[in-house]
């Protein structure tokens, strides 16, 4: 990577998505808060990991991301172009450049279509010539047979018809591929398989992944960056080893203590009070202070803005930038 | 072990499918024993049988399905001979079940407290009042903030954390004898993941038993005090958790072991098992892991290796290790 890392291939500016649901007059009656603000870099040949619970809006910023749905606020920058603008006939060409993987390969290959149909619509609707090599070359890169071609999904195993999301997110030659909680659907030893494949894949296709997943331990084997989301906005972010070895948002620690290890080398155990809160009703001041373990009285009416903490880190939290021990 | 007192005890479970020119078999010669007070752990890949074992043990199987047994007995009742009326008083009563994906095995058009004062009525013969009152103590007893609030709402106004919270407590307002958890916390996000099973861990003092499957190993080391390793329909391995989880000697555990992603993991790539679990209709002959195991030995292939005690209270199918340690 070295010299290539500094290139910066898609970059997100203070985006926002907001759900509105409003009368029949256009008065906003509830807002829900989906996406609040968030800023961050992707670099070629990198995987950016965004993590947080449900509801905390990760899968809407792949949504934002690959333009399945339209921005409230902010800015998409695809290599320097702004790609969240739908009316320039240039985003077309760019947003072909960004593919999806889904979460549950069962519910998002189409079950009436043999692979080959599935494989070939990504062509067909690029009017692209000679599919038959193409979907062959596809297959062989996710490491299946020829013969997958006139199957149909159910004859698949679950980690077989994840392969076959990839190839289709593979089909148009992308930079980057929205990797979205690919392998909660599968057992370890698949999942073991999909994420050395996806790594065989970004290495010989120069490819860049965001990977978008509640699971801690496969953010630290894929990613090199990493940003956890809490109800809308990023509270921490940097570089995967640093933020492992210290994080320095309680949220972050919260996080890292719940995963589930083998290995006995593991902090203590934070169990965090009740669910995350909705965001049509978000807390004031710091989002994170109703279930924060050290939250004081001016987390409730200050929001915290995102500080450095060193190493490329930076997170945002009053607890920490009073310079206190936090837990 | 002696002085503990047997809860479960099945011997030579075999469940098989009958399709129209085959037979599916499922679970093939299971046999292991809970004590009362014990949690048991049962792991394995996707199609390894778990839940066709915990399904068999319930009686709740589609129609085409045959079970056999030496024996099957609950707390010395012989579940095999009960009709399907005296089952109706078991479900709920001697045995609860947690399922894998809570939302879609609770009504929707019900409340949480007619849904569980249906049960409670049903099996402690009490009046509406005194079921309600069970009910809301239930609710306590897993941690649910405004229980009286959550008695009065229906499904869809509650998190799926939360309700798998209600489906715990729902199993466990009848005392029951044994708890089953279908990988309770697939579903749920890290943290409440953690919730969950903390409950769980607490709750193992409140029945006489419970039987927790996933494929997660991580999971079972946290709550387990015996694990019970499945593959392709058999036991492979099973013992003392924490002797199988340092000291695993099937190759197949191994395998399982290595697939899970560590976070002070230093390589980039993760191990895993190579191909897929073979089909249950024609499992292959002799040891059913032999065709994807790379410790395998021509006797592998031809006889199946029988169970065998290596170190006391630690139990393992494989010829590979019989040879090497000279049993």
């Amino acid at each position: 990577m070295g010299a290539q890392k500094s290139e910066v291939i898609i970059k997100v500016d203070g985006l926002k998505k907001y759900f509105e649901k409003k009368n029949l007059r256009g008065k906003v009656l509830k807002c829900l808060k989906a996406v609040d603000d968030i800023s961050f870099e992707i670099y070629r040949g990198e995987s950016f990991g965004i993590v947080g619970e449900s509801g905390c809006g990760k899968s809407t910023t792949a949504m934002l991301l690959s333009g399945l749905y339209p921005l409230t606020a902010g800015r998409i920058e695809f290599k320097g172009v702004d790609i969240s603008d739908d009316r320039n006939a240039q985003v077309k060409e760019h947003r072909k450049k960004i593919q999806m993987v889904f979460q549950d390969p069962t519910t998002s290959i189409d079950p009436r279509m043999k692979i080959r149909a599935t494989l070939e619509e990504p062509f067909a609707i690029q009017k692209i010539k000679d599919m038959e090599e193409h979907i062959d070359e596809l297959l062989r890169t996710v490491s299946l047979d020829k013969t997958f071609k006139d199957r149909y999904p159910h004859e698949l195993s679950g980690g077989q018809k994840q392969r076959i999301g990839i190839a289709r997110a593979l089909a148009m030659s992308p930079q980057v591929i929205i990797l979205d909680e690919p392998t909660s659907a599968v057992d370890v030893n698949v999942q073991a398989q999909i994420i050395n494949l996806l790594e065989e894949i970004k290495e010989q296709k120069d490819l860049s992944y965001i990977l978008i997943t509640h699971d801690l331990s496969v953010v630290k084997i894929v990613c090199q960056r990493v940003a956890v989301m809490y109800l809308g906005k990023i509270m921490e972010q940097g570089p995967v080893d640093p933020i492992f070895a210290a994080p320095h948002h309680p949220y972050t620690k919260v996080l890292f203590s719940n995963i589930p290890v083998l290995d006995d080398v593991r902090p203590e155990r934070i169990i965090l009070q009740g669910d995350v809160p909705s965001p049509s009703n978000i807390p004031t001041g710091c989002r994170f202070h109703p279930r924060c373990p050290n939250a004081q009285a001016y987390c409730k009416t200050e929001e915290p803005q995102m500080r450095s903490t060193g190493n490329g880190c930076m997170a945002a939290c009053h607890y920490m930038e009073k310079g206190t021990e936090v837990i | 072990m002696d002085t503990m007192e047997q809860l479960l005890n099945v011997e030579n479970l075999k469940t098989y499918f009958k399709l129209m020119d085959s037979t599916v078999m499922a679970v093939d010669g299971v046999s292991f024993l809970i004590n009362r007070g014990e949690a048991l752990g049962v792991a394995g890949e996707t199609g390894s049988g778990k839940t066709v074992t915990v399904n068999s043990i319930m009686r709740n199987l589609p129609l085409n399905a045959y079970v056999t047994a030496d024996a099957i007995t609950l707390e010395g009742i012989d579940l095999l001979s009960l009709s399907e009326k005296q089952l109706h008083s078991v479900w709920g009563k001697k045995i609860a079940m947690i399922f894998q994906n809570p939302t879609s095995f609770i009504n929707p058009l019900f409340t949480i407290e007619e849904q569980m004062t249906d049960v409670i009525c049903f099996h402690e013969k009490v009046k509406n009042k005194q079921a309600v009152k069970t009910a809301r103590e239930m609710l306590v007893l897993v941690g649910m903030p405004d229980p009286d609030v959550v008695l009065k709402s229906y499904p869809f106004q509650l998190s799926a954390g939360m309700i798998q919270r209600i489906m715990i407590a729902l199993s466990l307002s009848c005392n029951p004898s044994l708890l089953i958890a279908d990988e309770p916390t697939t579903a749920l996000d890290v943290t409440i993941q953690a919730q969950i099973l903390k409950l769980l861990g607490d709750i193992k003092a409140h029945t006489g038993g419970l039987i927790l499957i996933t494929h997660n190993l991580a999971i079972i080391k946290d709550i387990c005090d015996r694990v019970v390793i499945m593959y392709a329909g058999k036991i492979v391995e099973w013992g003392d958790v924490h002797q199988v989880m340092y000291l695993p000697m099937h190759p197949y555990t191994k395998g399982l072991l290595d697939a899970i992603p560590r976070l002070n993991n230093q390589d980039k790539r993760l191990r895993y098992i190579p191909g897929n679990i073979p089909s249950a209709i024609d499992p292959p002959s002799g040891c059913r892991f032999s065709p994807r195991c790379m410790v395998a030995v021509p006797i592998c292939f031809e006889q199946e290796p029988p169970m065998c005690e290596k170190v006391p209270g630690h139990f393992v199918a494989c010829y590979v290790i019989r040879k090497e340690r000279g049993i």
